[in-house]
């Protein structure tokens, strides 16, 4: 107890933090109904890290300790995992919370990493985290098949098609292998081959993570999903097929 | 990715007519339908044991239990029932590995690991020798707590196992592979660079 | 009671009443209804009745043993009582309206003919796969489990799965096996119809995070209740289900399908689970070792029950059980291993600490029965949101549809005492709309003449019972009957199993008539529980009742000495032998009768009061209703709105008008009781009347205490001395009357129990926090920008009040709880209040500039009003000043003086709902003792021997009831009709003049002769 103590007095103040929230989430995410159980903090591995835990940070937010809990780095320590509410007897949403606590933060002052990957996926159509652009991962991709396809020849009729139409699955593939370990997109192929798969890759949003939801930036976290779903639409493509 | 799509779709109303699904769901369909001709005879003798991680995103967040049952079904054929032991808790209940919602970029290594001191003892406590993390931040994660941890396991994918059960892993493609799978059922040994 | 079969359609009447549903409620009804003189069909779905209550082990708070405090009930119905009892039956229709219904019923096949089985066990032993009847627990089948006593006692057949059907109806020597048993379909019809189909338990197998589908030692509450259970599958010991080890720490995870939004959980609170952990845990402690570690992990500790808080106060102080304030996430079994570890957030810090323990047991709400929610809706009941029957808060016990009324859980989720008390008013609502009972009920018919065994050498029979293993646990029965066998003048000695079991009474009572006894000595249970039961055998066999002597090898033997049983078993000899002599000297006692006075006494007209005068005037009983203030209303008075909504103050001037115009009430108001004498049928009132205080006597044969409680107002947190501090009470009525200035509020702080659950007035005053919540709730209702902090120490809005309490939650109301220990500071500024507290979870003061400050002050008993009436009525009370029943779990309304009913808040608090149920409930247990024409005095009474008094007045002055008196003859007289055969005159008296019949000096003289003959020997 060593702060001073919270006042409240006058008229309850107008947008609190928690309101707005409210406001935006179906059913107000239930953010007002915590019966401070503590069921959140007791399944969380976060609780403990910056003195925080899920009930305290609702509690925090509930009290009007809107600068406390819009400044906490705690809300990048919280994974979204949902732990929580898959628990809480009033199926709150804590973590869409933390999500716009991590919205209010300046954009230029969020994590670096988590603001420099989604920016990356923001400057070409990939909207992959590392930048990658369609046409160096058509390039990798080819190359890669092409190596395989001689070298073992029992894979010599396999694909790795881009943006071919009409493809029943339309799938993604995480930026780190085309860019950093392109080996590790083979043994994908290589099942896709075996079992005969009638598949694609999208020029455009073919990036398999999405760094934008976790930076909390709603446009480019629509931006990114509308593009790759836009383009397997467009494909004909009946399955949009996660690998993650 | 599955849930950052999912969840996508759902908030920012985004029409579409593609159906979005888990590439679990399709091993595990594949199996069953003879289409991937898996067996786990590499481990008979080798008794590895494995684990599997089940990621957030897509087991409690997106598809529930039933996706981890496929998950599960498809990593017993590979490995062998025998040499599969979960985790405490696990499927919907599991706990997050810590590497997800953009930790592993926030830059707070010491509280991501402090995080995932969970998952490392959970993992610690099956005495595996392999953990699977059939999803990148698991992966890269889980990759991490292993280094932490004296490499107390090594971090696989799905797809290198399943290919290694097919015999169809090359040389090139066994990166996270310890030494005890670095030569076994290996694809063109003479590709190796 | 008989058990009926095939029963075909009997010549009905509408002075019937069917009763659905064989638990502890619907027996209650059944009763109730049959000893004031009403037909009653009890219809049980199950093989037999008693309900959920005979799966327990021991119930709160006096932890006694749940078979022994029931079997009195299911004895007492299976006495000759108008009950025509049908098990396996269910309702398929109901038409008609109120006081012509006419009811479809369906009897499953049983293939067994009650009427022949014995329950001899040979079919169970020979075929134990196609006979139903699981004495044990299945632990994962709790539907399968029955009980020793079992009414009917009977087995059942599953045809299905007997492969060679004549081989299975071959080894029943009675011939009671009826392959081709059909059941039966039939129709009655009844006046009025109760429904007590009780409750279902949540199935906790859906919440993986507590592991409760694939791993053992994480059980439900009524399984681990089955595994303390002496008539459970480890035979009372307390057995971890993994490996039968013997557990070292135990943990209760409160809430499990309760309080919740999701995984099928319901909303509302299911009311009755804290008490039942905390019994439990203490059971567990008592009974298997201070040395296990008992940890309950709760949300709010809801015990707002009589005397519960005090409970809870002795569950932590003396018994140590430790209470965590937190919902754990999950229950985790470590690979391996089947140590279970809990992970918990304690509440002031973010931290985690994780711990094992070897049993968790979830405390497993109740819901409503898939199939009483369809039998509720095919009967046109409307229900409410949470397929509970929907009623009202005056008229507590009646369903939508006239003429059918409910109680128990299926009105709400309740324990045991407030299930007993919704029967017995169920009873009484039932039976209100029908004409009077044509003859008063049979009390004696069928038995044999009584023997005359005077001047007969005395021929002993001792029937020893094992309880179960409360007594056969500790001693070698066996060895005590061989014992008993060689003393003199016992002609038979016998151990009987559980004596009190109907196989065991038919084989005493056989063995008194075929080995011609004149005496009996039963070394078993309580006389207090008991003794009617074995009075009532003696009567059967053809004895005065009073031949019998009962030696409590219970509770003076095995439950006091279970840890020293050699000892125990020498005792229990002493008894015997004691018991023995005793009987030797008992005589034949005749008992008297004289004409009843079916006039009734209500004391106190508040809610309680008026509302038990209306039901017995209904009746056609005359009502003496004495009220002390000018007006009628009590305390309902001060109130505007019920936490629902209903309009208080229009339901009271209606009973009001009601009450007044009533052609059977004599209502008397500024009257003050003054005197009280006499017995149940015959009592005299002397009452003072207005300012000028002129004496009347009224004579009446029941008397109903409802005078109600005192709302508390401590000085405390500037309570009358700060215009913006004010109680619950008050602010109910400044908001209803002053919107206006309910609109102009900014912050409002209300602070619970305040003078509640402290030192000086211990218990919960169960009423405010909903008190707070409506207020709350009104407030915002009118205000929606009003800020409000409500600051609690356990918010218990138990039953449906937990959906207002989210309701508040939802419009923004903030509770925050308080320690006991720090209370909240609260100081003057200006017209406003500065309440600083400490938000627990942050762990930060807040300080609140309050416009007002509502103070949840709840009741505390006028101790010298209730002290007086005390003395007055003769009644002992509780600690807290509220008046003590005769038993608190299975006599909530009767006092301990015969006659005497409580309802109300005089008996603690409650609210206007469950006032009127209780009230209604007196109404019905009145009309139970007035229901017979003539009243049974019992022989147990003084006898003055004339000449040897010495008119020394010493009894005069030692009778608590002011009995004796100096008659014309110069001697003292007691009037048997008058005397409660207490023998405190006969202790006082120096001239040895006075004997109380059946304590005479010679006998307790014999019994000591017995004692030290032992240890001569």
């Amino acid at each position: 107890m060593s702060e001073d103590a919270i006042k409240i007095e006058g008229k309850k103040k107008k947008s609190l933090f928690i309101d707005k929230v409210r406001e935006i989430l179906p059913d107000g995410g239930n953010l007002n109904m915590c019966i401070t159980c503590g069921a959140c903090a007791s399944g969380c591995p976060a609780t403990g890290l910056e003195n925080m835990d899920p009930r305290k940070f609702l509690r925090m937010a509930a009290l009007g300790l809107d600068e406390e809990i819009t400044s906490t780095p705690w809300v990048w320590m919280c994974t979204g995992c949902q732990r929580c509410i898959y628990v809480c007897p009033m199926k709150i949403n804590i973590p869409e919370l933390v999500y716009y606590a991590r919205q209010s933060w300046p954009r230029e002052e969020r994590p670096k990493g988590i603001l420099g990957s989604c920016d990356m996926a923001l400057r070409n159509d990939s909207c992959s985290a590392m930048g990658a652009s369609p046409d160096d991962f058509q390039f990798v991709v080819e190359d890669v098949l092409e190596e395989y396809r001689e070298a073992q020849p029992e894979f010599k009729d396999m694909e790795a098609p881009i943006d071919k139409a009409g493809a029943e699955f339309f799938l993604n593939q995480n930026s780190r292998e085309p860019v950093t370990e392109p080996d590790e997109m083979v043994p994908l192929w290589k099942i896709l081959h075996t079992v005969g798969v009638d598949w694609t890759y999208g020029s455009k949003g073919w990036g398999g993570e999405n760094y934008c939801m976790f930076l909390a930036d709603d446009e480019a976290w629509e931006h990114v999903t509308r593009t790759a779903l836009n383009k397997a639409d467009e494909l004909g493509c009946k399955i949009f097929l996660n690998t993650e | 990715m599955t849930f950052s799509v999912l969840a996508g779709l759902k908030k920012f109303n985004i029409d579409h007519k593609c159906e979005v699904k888990s590439i679990y769901e399709y091993y595990a369909k594949w199996i069953r339908e003879g289409k991937l001709k898996v067996n786990s005879d590499w481990n008979k003798d080798l008794k590895l044991k494995f684990t599997v991680q089940d990621p957030c995103q897509i087991i409690r967040k997106s598809y529930g239990d039933p996706i981890a049952e496929d998950l599960r079904f498809v990593v017993k054929s590979i490995v062998g029932e025998e040499n599969f032991i979960d985790m405490t808790p696990n499927r919907s209940n599991n706990f997050c590995c810590g590497g997800g919602g953009g930790f592993l970029q926030s830059g707070y290594v010491d509280a991501r690991r402090a995080y995932g001191k969970i998952k490392a003892d959970q993992i610690l406590a099956t005495g595996a020798d392999y953990c699977i993390a059939a999803c990148h931040n698991c992966h890269a994660q889980i990759h991490d707590l292993a280094e932490v941890n004296d490499h107390a396991w090594q971090t696989v994918h799905l797809w290198t196992m399943i290919c290694l059960s097919l015999g169809i892993l090359g040389p090139n493609e066994r990166e996270y592979l310890g030494d005890d799978l670095k030569e076994v059922n290996v694809f063109h040994p003479e590709t190796a660079l | 009671m008989k058990t009926v079969m095939n029963s075909h359609n009997e010549s009905q009447s509408n002075n019937k009443v069917l009763v659905i549903g064989g638990g502890l409620g619907g027996i209650r009804t059944a009763l109730d209804l049959a000893e004031a003189g009403r037909n009653v069909v009890l219809v049980e779905k199950d093989f037999s009745i008693g309900g959920l209550m005979t799966q327990l082990d021991r119930t709160f708070p006096t932890n006694n043993c749940d078979l022994c405090t029931i079997s009195p009930y299911l004895s007492e119905s299976v006495r000759q009582l108008p009950i025509e009892f049908l098990s396996m039956t269910r309702v398929t229709e109901v038409e008609g309206e109120a006081g012509d219904f006419t009811v479809t019923l369906n009897t499953a096949p049983r293939y067994i003919d009650l009427d022949k089985c014995t329950a001899c066990g040979d079919c169970y032993n020979k075929f134990p796969e196609c006979v139903r009847f699981t004495p044990g627990l299945d632990h994962r089948a709790p539907t399968c489990m029955r009980y020793p006593h079992a009414t009917p006692q009977a087995f059942s057949v599953d045809m299905a799965k007997c492969n060679d059907i004549q081989q299975v109806v071959d080894i029943c020597p009675a011939g009671a096996i009826v392959p081709d048993d059909k059941g039966t379909t039939q129709q009655i019809s009844c006046g009025a119809i109760v429904l007590a189909t009780g409750a279902g338990i949540f199935d906790p197998s859906g919440l993986d995070n507590f592991g409760y589908k694939n791993q053992p030692d994480v059980v439900t509450s009524l399984e681990y209740e089955r595994i303390l259970s002496a008539s459970g599958p480890t035979h009372g010991y307390l057995l971890r289900p993994s490996d039968n080890e013997k557990p070292k720490k135990i943990a209760w995870i409160q809430c499990i399908g309760s309080r919740g939004m999701q995984k099928g959980a319901s909303s509302y609170c299911s009311s009755a689970c804290c008490m039942f952990a905390l019994k439990e845990a203490i059971v567990t402690k008592e009974r298997f070792g201070e040395d296990i570690e008992t940890t309950i992990f709760f949300m709010d500790m809801r015990t707002f029950g009589k005397d519960y808080e005090c409970y809870l106060e002795r569950a932590k102080n003396e018994f140590g059980i430790r209470l965590v304030r937190c919902r754990p996430h999950s229950v985790i079994q470590r690979p391996g291993s089947n140590v279970l570890s809990i992970s918990f957030a304690p509440f002031d810090r973010s931290e985690l600490v994780t711990e094992e323990f070897d049993i968790v047991v979830l405390s497993t709400g109740f819901k409503v029965a898939e199939d009483v929610k369809k039998l509720a809706q095919d009967m046109g009941i409307e229900l409410n949101e949470h397929n509970f029957a929907k009623t009202s808060n005056f008229q507590p016990v009646s369903t939508s549809r006239p003429g059918i009324y409910v109680c128990g859980m299926f009105e709400s989720p309740k324990d045991i005492p407030e299930t007993l008390i919704q029967g017995s008013a169920a009873a009484c609502m039932a039976s209100s709309n029908m004409p009077a009972p044509e003859k008063a009920p049979a009390s004696e018919e069928d038995f044999p003449p009584e023997k005359d065994v005077t001047g007969q050498p005395p021929r002993i029979g001792v029937f020893i019972c094992d309880c179960g293993n409360n007594i056969g646990g500790v001693i070698d029965v066996e060895e005590l009957a061989e014992y008993a066998g060689n003393l003199s003048d016992v002609a038979v000695s016998k151990s009987v199993g559980q004596g009190c079991t109907q196989e065991s009474m038919k084989e005493i009572q056989d063995l008194i008539v075929s080995e011609d006894l004149n005496r009996v000595v039963i070394g078993g249970t309580s006389p207090r529980t008991e003794e009617l039961k074995f009075q009532d055998l003696l009567r059967r066999a053809g004895l005065n009742p009073y031949l019998l002597e009962i030696a409590n090898i219970r509770d003076q033997v095995a439950w006091v000495h279970g840890d020293n049983p050699e000892n125990a078993l020498k005792k229990a000899k002493s008894l015997i032998q004691m018991a023995v002599c005793a009987v030797k000297k008992n005589r034949p006692l005749i008992e008297q009768t004289l004409p009843m006075n079916k006039d009734v006494l209500v004391v106190g007209g508040g809610v309680s009061g008026m509302s038990s005068a209306l039901a017995l005037a209904d009746q056609g009983f005359k009502v003496f209703l004495v009220e002390k203030e000018d007006k009628l209303g009590g305390f309902a008075k001060n109130l505007r709105k019920t936490l629902e909504g209903e309009d208080v103050a229009g339901a009271l001037g209606e009973m009001i008008e009601k009450t007044q115009t009533h052609e059977n009430i004599e209502v008397i108001t500024g009257a003050n009781l003054v005197d009280h004498t006499g017995k149940t049928g015959m009592f005299r009132t002397g009452i003072q009347i207005g300012p000028e205080k002129s004496y009347r006597q009224i004579d009446h044969g029941a008397t109903i205490l409802a005078t109600g409680t005192q709302p508390n107002r401590p000085a405390e947190y500037l309570l009358d001395q700060h215009e913006a501090v004010m109680t619950q009470a008050d602010a109910g009525i400044f908001i209803e009357d002053s919107p206006e200035k309910v609109k102009a509020l900014e912050n409002i702080v209300m602070i619970q129990c305040v003078g509640s659950r402290c030192p000086d007035n211990p218990n919960c005053s169960r009423i405010c926090c909903q008190a707070a919540v409506k207020n709350a709730l009104h407030i915002l209702d009118i205000n929606p920008d009003a800020q409000i902090f409500v600051l609690y120490r356990d918010m218990r809005t138990y039953g449906f009040q937990e959906d207002y309490y989210r309701k508040a939650r939802e419009k923004g109301v903030i509770f925050i709880r308080y320690e006991v220990d720090a209370p909240p500071n609260v100081e003057a500024s200006g017209d406003k209040v500065n309440v600083t507290f400490v938000d627990p979870i942050l762990n930060r003061p807040l300080m609140v500039t309050a416009d007002k400050l509502l103070l949840s002050t709840g009741f505390k008993v006028d101790q010298k009003a209730t002290e007086r009436l005390a003395r007055i009525f003769k009644l002992p009370r509780t600690h807290d000043g509220y008046f003590l029943e005769e038993h608190v779990k299975l006599r909530p309304i009767d006092l301990p003086v015969p006659g005497c009913f409580v309802a109300g808040t005089a008996h603690s608090p409650r609210l206007i709902r469950e006032s009127i149920a209780q009230a209604q409930a007196a109404a019905s247990r009145v009309q139970t003792i007035l229901a017979k024409d003539v009243i049974h005095l019992s022989p147990v009474v003084a006898q003055v021997d004339g000449d040897k008094c010495a008119a020394c007045l010493v009894c005069v002055r030692a009778c608590p009831f002011n009995v004796p008196y100096i008659n014309a003859d110069g001697y003292s007289e007691i009037d048997p009709a008058k005397c409660h055969g207490c023998g405190i005159c006969a202790a006082e008296c120096p001239a040895k003049a006075i004997q109380l019949m059946k304590f005479e000096d010679d006998q307790i003289m014999a019994k000591l002769e017995g004692l030290f003959e032992r240890k001569v020997a």
